[in-house]
């Protein structure tokens, strides 16, 4: 019997976690009890940083990671995190496709290999002022937590305010920042809706979450398990994106019910941010040279 | 010899509390810059790298001036041989333990190097900078424990005893939390 | 081999290590390797450095050299002399009189000091000669400045708050703020207990001061302006968005460096003392910190917390029982060893039973540091206990023995904050919203 301990970074309760725990349970059934997969939610066994390079080193066999996380050493990690290019769940799991054979390629490399991954629901913009197109976010006080968020504050004229998940409700509350980009979930599980009372759901990108395994880890089980790994991670692959799409509607829902108005951004807004989306591309595609083209030409196909 | 030593963890421990003073100002500057929309991304990593290194700098300095709290309950009620010779075996585990932090932290610090880790966020430098921090406090701490092993193996007082001692002695306990 | 008998056995090295005297952080650290190097299949020192790195490189943590530093700071200036000055006129009236002062000076500079050995130090430097020159009864004066300096951790800022924070994962400001109310509730707990025995033992109250005209008193209020002024600085910083809740740390030693500069006690030679002296001292929590981490590590990867959390479920004890339970354990951890010590060492194992047995993590918090504070005031290892007989040159017992009555108090609170939580969860609640 194998023991395998899988540390993720979200909570028990959140939708991926859930995912995992099924998928650990799967795996349980389909060896026959031979592998035992114990999910550490909520950054209790690494943080979230620490996961990708854990199981690269063989500190931890298996981990979930949020792919975005790790564009500064690679820009191909990034690729779903490029604004308004894949939006909406049919284009994110186009890109998906796409962006996997460089995956596999990159993570082989390092000695890991990818077992599947789930979106994020859409990101939206959060804020009190309307807005009718990209000058209206000028001099708003925006929290940036990725190199992307920082960069769209930069295009439209925003004003970056680094802040840390701990800290958001507090921040919003006081006004130290009055605005930022993320998805349904999170300004739920923040309160945003108690001091922010309009998201704009611009669609603009679908985060993937990942499920990475150490090769060596993988390659000592026996072939009927490495089968019933492969299967369970294909299965959780298939329900994770439907319970994505469910939870986004049920978090929009939900945001609707505490008072927020969920806006649809008007035209001239929605072309003015994938301006700034463009940019951003042009700029993706230059750092991440051919292997970037290939996911680009493959996800336009 | 013994001049050098207690320099170097002197200087260590002010190269800590460099950090410390760096931390304050730089989280200052962060909110009043932001005010001005001035672009700060990368303050709040730089201020938990400054942390870390705060920390690991300072742990040569802060192990000699008796810092480390340890249960001495059983030891102050033991005759001085006996409590010599306890003193000496607490010394060679701390010794053998913390050559192998070193030993790792350095390792680790050098394959992160090897590796072309880069640190994730808003600050893209390579993630050894920061961690050298660790991998250079940790061999600080080695030798200063290693130094004050062959301090008492030698028949003198522990460092870090006597300079409890003289601080209360003077009534002060501000490094009693 | 059985989860709960390698417990036992780790258990075991680190008494063995704690007794024979190896520090606490290495203590922490070699029984994680112990259990990671023979119980697990991982690989064990790279994991030493990942949780040496994830508990330093930590911006959370950054809070917590400030919060030290500030009151190093404070110790260090002319605050508390002011403070007295400035308190002594208002309480001329009140049965008990001056030794009001320990109480409310105490809570006082406890509300811009994170550390109980600070705040009880600070206070003690001046209200102590006051005191006993006037003629107070020694013994509850000793008792009620040992036992009142622990409010320095209960009322935010607090650096044992802090350290509970980052092992339980916990918000900082929540448990900040639910660290208020029981601060005050404790508060009136000492008073009140000063104006019964004052009452029983008119006898031992000195007279008091010539009165002073109104006018007189106002004047002498100036007194508590610098300090006033600090707190309402910070909290203003924070209210108007200029900066989140660990950058007002950073305001907060900005404040007081202003302060002690104003008042003319800053010089180079205190700057540079009071930051060594916080550099060390924050250095000496974050080892331990990191070494708990690693020994965290060892736990989830052992699971042996899931094992004895599912133990200890299967024996049915009721919350009630099982805090009583934990209140002893706590107790006589708290005879031998310092509050950051005992919380990181028993955090890895007892926060999962907290959680399984339904209560509130920021509550615990609170139960926790009123244990820690108890830790602080019982014989043979508790810190204000030293700063006392260092400075009367009275042997610990005997403080030890004068702070029964307060320490009753104490215990009061706990039973108080038990049957009605509350008291701890209210304000938080308020303030930010419950919590999920
Ligand atoms: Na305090
Ligand atoms: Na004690």
């Amino acid at each position: 019997q194998t023991k395998w301990d899988l540390p993720a970074a979200y909570p028990a309760t959140n939708f991926h976690t859930e995912n995992l725990v099924q998928f650990a349970s799967d795996v349980d059934k389909a060896s026959g009890g031979k592998l035992k997969i114990t999910v550490h939610a909520n950054a209790s066994l690494f943080k979230a940083n620490e996961i990708k390079r854990a199981v690269q080193g063989g500190q931890a066999p298996i981990g979930e990671v949020l792919l975005v996380n790790f564009e500064n050493e690679n820009p191909i990690y990034g690729a779903d995190g490029i604004p308004f290019l894949a939006t909406g769940y049919g284009d994110a799991k186009k890109l998906a496709a796409a962006q996997k054979p460089v995956l596999d390629k990159l993570l082989g490399a390092q000695g890991m290999k990818l077992l599947y991954t789930v979106a994020w629901p859409p990101q939206g913009i959060y804020t009190n002022k309307e807005l009718n197109n990209v000058g209206d976010m000028k001099g708003l006080k925006w929290r940036a937590y990725s190199p992307a968020t920082a960069k769209i504050a930069e295009l439209v004229g925003a004003v970056p305010v680094t802040i840390q998940a701990a800290e958001l409700s507090q921040a919003l509350a006081t006004g130290v920042v009055n605005s930022y980009m993320s998805s349904g979930s999170t300004g739920y599980d923040s309160k945003t809706y108690e001091s922010i009372k309009m998201w704009y759901d611009t669609q603009a990108w679908l985060p993937k979450n990942a499920v990475i395994v150490n090769t060596a880890a993988f390659n000592a089980l026996d072939k009927p398990t490495q089968d019933a790994v492969l299967k369970a991670a294909a299965d959780a692959e298939t329900r994770g994106w439907k319970l994505s799409e469910e939870k986004n509607q049920w978090y929009v829902n939900a945001l609707q019910e505490k008072g927020m108005k969920i806006m649809k951004p008007s035209p001239q807004l929605m072309a003015d941010l994938k301006k700034v989306g463009a940019v951003m591309l042009t700029e993706w595609e230059a750092k991440a040279g051919p292997d970037g083209t290939a996911v680009i030409t493959n996800f336009r196909k | 010899m013994r001049r050098f030593l207690d320099r170097l963890y002197l200087a260590s421990g002010a190269v800590g509390a460099a950090f410390i003073a760096f931390i304050c100002i730089v989280m200052i500057a962060q909110s009043i810059l932001r005010e001005f929309g001035v672009r700060t991304g990368a303050a709040n990593d730089v201020v938990a790298w400054s942390c870390a290194a705060a920390s690991f700098f300072a742990m040569a300095h802060a192990f000699k001036h008796g810092d480390f709290v340890r249960v001495t309950l059983l030891l102050e009620k033991m005759s001085p041989p006996v409590r010599r010779v306890m003193e000496i075996i607490c010394l060679a585990i701390a010794a053998l333990s913390v050559g192998y932090l070193a030993f790792w932290a350095n390792k680790f610090t050098y394959d992160s190097w090897r590796f072309h880790e880069v640190a994730q966020g808003l600050l893209p430098i390579p993630i050894w900078i920061p961690q050298a921090s660790f991998a250079l406090g940790s061999i600080l701490l080695l030798v200063a424990v290693v130094d004050e092993l062959v301090i008492v193996i030698r028949g003198a007082t522990p460092t870090y005893v006597a300079a409890v001692e003289e601080r209360h002695a003077k009534g002060d306990f501000s490094s009693d939390v | 081999m059985d989860i709960l008998l390698v417990g036992g056995l780790l258990l075991l090295i680190m008494m063995v290590l704690l007794s024979g005297g190896v520090w606490i952080a290495m203590t922490l650290a070699i029984c994680g390797w112990v259990g990671q190097a023979f119980f697990t299949t991982t690989a064990t020192g790279n994991n030493l450095f990942s949780s040496f790195w994830e508990s330093n490189a930590s911006w959370e943590l950054a809070a917590l050299p400030l919060f030290i530093w500030m009151g190093e700071i404070l110790f260090r200036s002319k605050l508390s002399e002011e403070m007295f000055e400035g308190l002594r006129p208002w309480l001329n009236k009140v049965p008990g009189r001056l030794m009001h002062t320990t109480i409310l000076g105490c809570g006082i500079f406890g509300s811009v000091s994170g550390s109980s050995a600070a705040t009880c130090a600070t206070i003690s430097k001046v209200a102590l000669p006051e005191l006993l020159k006037r003629g107070y009864s020694e013994k509850i004066t000793l008792g009620s400045l040992a036992t009142a300096g622990t409010l320095g951790i209960l009322i935010p800022p607090s650096i044992t708050m802090v350290v509970y924070a980052v092992a339980a994962d916990a918000s900082i400001i929540r448990i900040f703020l639910a660290g208020f109310l029981p601060g005050f509730l404790l508060m009136a707990l000492f008073s009140g207990y000063i104006i019964w025995w004052s009452l029983r033992n008119p006898d031992q109250v000195p007279p008091a001061d010539p009165p002073t005209t109104f006018m007189e008193k106002i004047r002498l209020s100036g007194n508590l302006i610098p300090c006033a002024a600090l707190i309402i600085f910070i909290v203003w910083v924070l209210i108007a968005g200029y900066a989140t809740a660990t950058e007002c740390a950073a305001y907060g030693v900005a404040g007081s460096l202003g302060l002690a500069w104003w008042s003319k006690s800053l010089t180079w030679k205190t700057f540079c003392e009071g930051l060594m002296g916080t550099t060390r001292t924050s250095c000496m929590i974050m080892f331990i910190l990191a070494g708990a981490s690693f020994l965290t590590k060892t736990m989830a990867f052992t699971g042996i917390p899931r094992e004895l959390a599912q133990w200890v479920d299967a024996m049915h004890l009721s919350p009630y029982m099982l805090i009583t339970v934990l209140t002893v354990v706590y107790l006589i951890l708290g005879t031998a060893l310092d509050g950051i010590s005992m919380i990181v060492l028993t955090s890895a194992v007892v926060l999962p039973m907290i959680q399984k047995a339904g209560f509130d993590l920021i509550w615990f918090g609170i139960f926790i540091v009123l244990l820690v504070e108890i830790a602080e005031v019982t014989p043979p290892v508790g810190f204000n206990l030293f700063v006392l007989q260092n400075m009367t040159g009275k042997d610990s017992n005997t403080i030890a023995r004068a702070a029964l009555p307060f320490f009753g108090c104490l215990v009061l609170c706990i039973v108080l904050i038990t049957v009605f939580p509350q008291i701890v969860t209210i304000l938080p609640d308020v303030v930010m919203g419950k919590d999920k």
